[in-house]
C-alpha cells in the first residue's frame, strides 16, 4: 500500500467510524421486531394462549403442541425448575393431576432457596391448587376419606391457605366430623376475622350443636360483613324465630 | 487576592485564568458534586442495582468480617438486625404500578438506631466478590458512624464516599486526557454514570478507573516524550486495582499499546508491559478467588435458581452448533440492543425505571455530536491507534456479551442478565473512534465547556426531578 492510498484510507476512517456508529445507534434504537424467544417460554405461551381460543379443536391442538414441546424440554433440561413448573401447569390444565403434582414438586425441589426470580413460590401455589382439585374429584364421588388424604398433604404445605381450609372444613362437615370442621373454620378467623363464609359455617355448626346465642352471633357478623349472604340471613331469621318461640 | 484575583495565584504562581477556572475538569467537579449529592439523597435507600448486597459487603469489610464466615449451612456475615430490616423494607417495591415511598416513613427510619449488638447472620449470595472495590464505602461507613450510626445515614455516608472517590479519579482523568476532554466530561456527567457513582456498587471504581486508564494511555500516546518507569508503574498499579474492581474488563488495560513504540522506548519495555498486564489480569482469580475456594465454605444461598446454569454445558451446546450460536448472538443485539443503550444512559432505581425514551435518544445523539465536534487542531489519532481503541472497546463488549451468554441457562438462546450499564466503562473508547480534525470549528472551541456544562446541568436536573417524583 503506497502513501497516497494509506492517506486515502485514513481520510476515509474520519467519516467511516462516525457514520458506522451513528447508523448502528439509530438501527439498534429502531431495530425491527425479531422473534427471539427461548423454547420454554414459547411452549408455555402456547399453552396459556390456547386457553383463550374458543374453537375446541384448535384449542386442543395448540395446547397439545405446547405441552409436547414442554415434555421434550423437561427431558432435555431436567434441572430447569421453571420448565418443570411450566410442565406442571400444562398437566394441571389438561387435568392430569398426578403428573402435575410430580412436576410441581420437582420445581419446588430444584428452585427453592433463591432470592430473586423465585419459582418455588409459584410451584407451591400450583401444587396446593392441584391437590385441591384432586381432592374435589373424590369429594364429588362421595369418597371423603381419600379426599382428606390429598387435603392433608396440601395443608402440610400451606397451612394458612383460606380456600384450602374452607374445603377441608366442608369435607369434615359432610362427613359429620363437626369438631374438626369447627376447628378449620375457626382457624380461618384467626387469619381473616372478616371471612363471612367461615362465620356462616361456624354459625351453622353452632346451630346444629344447639348453641343458639353463639350461632346468632356468628351469623349476625357474617350478614354485617356481607349483606348479600342469603343462606346466613335465612338461617339467622330461622334461629331468631326459634329462640323467640322458646322465650 | 488569592480568591478573587484573575491574574495570578500569588502563592503558587499559577495563572488563574477564566479558561483554567472553567476548564472541563473543574466544571465536572462542580456539577458532579452538586448533582451527585442530590442523587445520593434523592435515590431511595438501598435502591440502585444490587445496592443492598453491595452495602452488606461493605459493612462486613468495615467490621472486619473478611473473609466470609461459615454459619451452619450459610455463608456470609453478621449484620445488625435494624440494618437488615431497614434495607429489606426498601426491596421489591412495585414502583412500576404506582407505589411510592413515604417521606414520613423515611424520616421515621432515620431515627432507628443501628444497635450493632443485636445481630442476624446474613446468608450472602455475593460473598465471593473481592473486597477491593468496597474500600471507598468502608471509609464512608466509618466516617458516618462518627456522626450518626443510623443504617440510612451509614448508607448515605458510603454513597458520599463513593461519589467523592469517583469525582476525584474522573477529575484526574479529564485533566490528564489530551483530547476528548469534553466527551469525557459529558460521559462522566451522563445520568446513568452519575447515578451509579452516587450508589454503593463496584461500578464506582470500575467506571472511574476505566476513564483514568483511557486518559493515561492517551496522554502517554499523544505526547512527544518517552514514558518514564514511574509512569509505567503507576499505569500498572491502576490497572491492577481496575482488574480487582470488577471482572470482565481485562482487555482495557491493554490500551497501553496505543502508545507508539517511540514513546515506549525499547521493545523490551513493551514486552515487560505486556507480560505485566497479562499477570495482572489473572491476579484476582489467582489470589482472592483461590483464597475463598481454599476456605472450603459449604452451603450458602443462591441468588437465583429458576434455571440451571453451567458454563461447560452451555459451551458444549454452542460449539455443537456454532452457526446457530452466531445468529442468536447477533439477534440478541437486535432484540435487546435498545434496552442496553438505554441502560448506559438512564435506567435508574433497581434498574427497572427508565428515563423518558425520547430524551434518552436525543441524549445519545448529543453525545455522538460532542464526540465529533470535540476535536483538536494539532493532535490526531493514527489509523493503527483507532484500530487498537476500536478492538478493545468493541472487543470488550463482545467479551461481556459472550460471557453472559455462557452464564445464561443451559440451552438458552437469549442472553440473560446483561445490562447496558456494564458498557459505560467502554464508552470513552467507542466515542474516541469519532475523534478527528474535520469538524473543528472556532465557535465550538470557544463555547464547548459552557454548552456541555449547561446541557449536563439541565439533563441531571431533570434526572433528579424524575427520581424525586417517581419514587416518592
Amino acid at each position: 500500500m503506497d502513501k497516497k492510498e494509506l492517506q486515502r484510507l485514513k481520510n476515509l476512517t474520519i467519516y467511516l467510524f462516525p457514520i458506522l456508529s451513528f447508523a448502528g445507534y439509530v438501527f439498534f434504537w429502531n431495530a425491527p421486531k425479531v422473534h427471539l424467544i427461548n423454547p420454554w417460554y414459547e411452549a408455555f405461551h402456547q399453552v396459556i394462549k390456547a386457553q383463550e381460543i374458543l374453537d375446541p379443536l384448535q384449542r386442543q391442538r395448540i395446547l397439545n403442541e405446547g405441552g409436547e414441546k414442554l415434555i421434550v424440554l423437561s427431558r432435555r433440561f431436567p434441572q430447569h425448575a421453571r420448565v418443570q413448573y411450566y410442565l406442571g401447569t400444562y398437566y394441571d390444565i389438561i387435568g392430569k393431576y398426578d403428573s402435575a403434582v410430580v412436576h410441581a414438586k420437582e420445581a419446588i425441589r430444584l428452585g427453592s432457596g433463591s432470592i430473586v426470580n423465585r419459582v418455588d413460590d409459584l410451584a407451591t401455589e400450583l401444587l396446593v391448587s392441584v391437590l385441591m382439585k384432586k381432592a374435589r374429584l373424590f369429594i364429588d364421588n362421595k369418597d371423603n376419606l381419600t379426599a382428606q388424604y390429598f387435603l392433608r398433604e396440601a395443608y402440610a404445605i400451606q397451612p394458612n391457605n383460606i380456600p384450602l381450609l374452607k374445603t377441608i372444613g366442608n369435607v369434615f362437615l359432610n362427613s359429620q366430623s363437626i369438631d374438626s370442621a369447627q376447628w378449620y373454620f375457626g382457624k380461618i378467623l384467626t387469619i381473616n376475622q372478616l371471612d363471612d363464609e367461615a362465620l356462616y359455617f361456624l354459625g351453622y355448626i353452632a346451630s346444629t350443636q344447639k348453641r343458639f346465642p353463639d350461632a346468632i352471633d356468628y351469623l349476625e357478623r357474617a350478614v354485617a360483613i356481607n349483606p348479600n349472604r342469603t343462606d346466613a340471613k335465612q338461617l339467622l331469621s330461622l334461629l331468631k324465630k326459634t329462640s323467640l318461640r322458646k322465650s | 487576592m488569592i480568591i478573587f484575583g484573575w491574574k495570578q495565584l500569588a502563592l503558587y504562581k499559577i495563572p488563574l485564568t477564566r479558561q483554567r477556572i472553567f476548564s472541563p475538569e473543574n466544571l465536572f467537579l462542580f456539577i458532579g458534586y452538586i448533582c451527585g449529592m442530590l442523587m445520593v439523597y434523592s435515590n431511595p435507600p438501598f435502591h440502585s442495582n444490587d445496592e443492598d448486597r453491595h452495602f452488606y459487603n461493605s459493612y462486613f469489610l468495615s467490621t472486619g468480617q473478611v473473609p466470609p464466615r461459615q454459619h451452619e449451612g450459610q455463608i456470609g456475615g453478621y449484620l445488625p438486625v435494624n440494618l437488615f430490616y431497614i434495607s429489606e423494607s426498601f426491596q421489591g417495591i412495585p414502583f412500576n404500578i404506582g407505589y411510592k415511598i413515604n417521606r414520613a416513613k423515611l424520616k421515621e427510619l432515620e431515627c432507628t438506631p443501628l444497635q450493632e449488638q443485636t445481630k442476624v447472620f446474613y446468608d450472602n449470595p455475593s460473598y465471593q466478590i473481592n473486597p477491593v472495590p468496597y474500600t471507598p464505602f468502608v471509609i464512608g461507613i466509618w466516617s458516618a458512624k462518627i456522626i450518626n450510626s443510623n443504617p440510612i445515614h451509614l448508607l448515605w455516608g458510603a454513597r458520599i464516599a463513593g461519589l467523592i472517590f469517583y469525582l476525584l479519579i474522573v477529575y484526574m482523568a479529564i485533566k490528564f486526557i489530551p483530547i476528548h476532554k469534553c466527551v469525557m466530561m459529558a460521559l462522566a456527567l451522563n445520568p446513568m454514570t452519575l447515578f451509579q457513582a452516587a450508589s454503593v456498587t463496584y461500578d464506582v471504581m470500575n467506571i472511574s478507573l476505566s476513564f483514568l486508564i483511557v486518559a493515561l494511555a492517551l496522554r502517554y500516546a499523544l505526547r512527544e516524550k518517552q514514558i518514564r518507569k514511574a509512569e509505567m508503574m503507576i499505569y500498572v498499579f491502576i490497572s491492577l486495582i481496575y482488574c480487582f474492581a470488577k471482572p470482565g474488563y481485562y482487555i482495557v488495560p491493554f490500551l497501553f499499546f496505543v502508545i507508539p513504540q517511540n514513546n515506549i522506548g525499547s521493545p523490551t519495555k513493551s514486552l515487560a508491559m505486556f507480560v505485566s498486564l497479562c499477570v495482572i489480569c489473572c491476579l484476582p482469580s489467582l489470589t482472592w478467588d483461590n483464597y475463598v475456594s481454599s476456605l472450603q465454605l459449604k452451603g450458602g444461598r443462591v441468588l437465583q435458581n429458576d434455571f440451571y446454569g453451567n458454563v461447560h454445558e452451555q459451551l458444549q451446546i454452542i460449539t455443537s452448533a456454532p452457526g446457530a450460536f452466531a445468529i442468536h448472538f447477533l439477534l440478541n443485539f437486535v432484540t435487546q440492543g435498545k434496552e442496553w443503550i438505554i441502560g448506559t444512559m438512564g435506567r435508574l432505581g433497581y434498574s427497572y425505571t427508565h428515563l423518558n425514551h425520547t430524551i434518552l435518544f436525543i441524549h445519545g445523539l448529543v453525545l455522538f455530536a460532542i464526540s465529533l465536534l470535540d476535536s483538536s487542531k494539532n493532535m490526531l489519532l493514527s489509523l493503527r491507534q483507532k484500530m487498537i481503541i476500536g478492538s478493545i472497546g468493541y472487543g470488550n463488549i463482545v467479551i461481556i456479551a459472550v460471557g453472559f451468554f455462557l452464564l445464561s441457562p443451559v440451552g438458552s438462546i437469549t442472553i440473560y442478565g446483561l445490562q447496558g450499564r456494564y458498557f459505560i466503562s467502554l464508552l470513552p473508547l467507542i466515542f474516541l473512534l469519532n475523534f478527528n480534525r474535520a469538524f473543528w470549528n472556532k465557535f465550538w472551541e470557544k463555547w464547548k465547556n459552557a454548552i456541555i456544562a449547561s446541557y449536563s446541568c439541565l439533563l441531571l436536573g431533570y434526572t433528579v426531578y424524575f427520581i424525586n417524583t417517581h419514587f416518592y
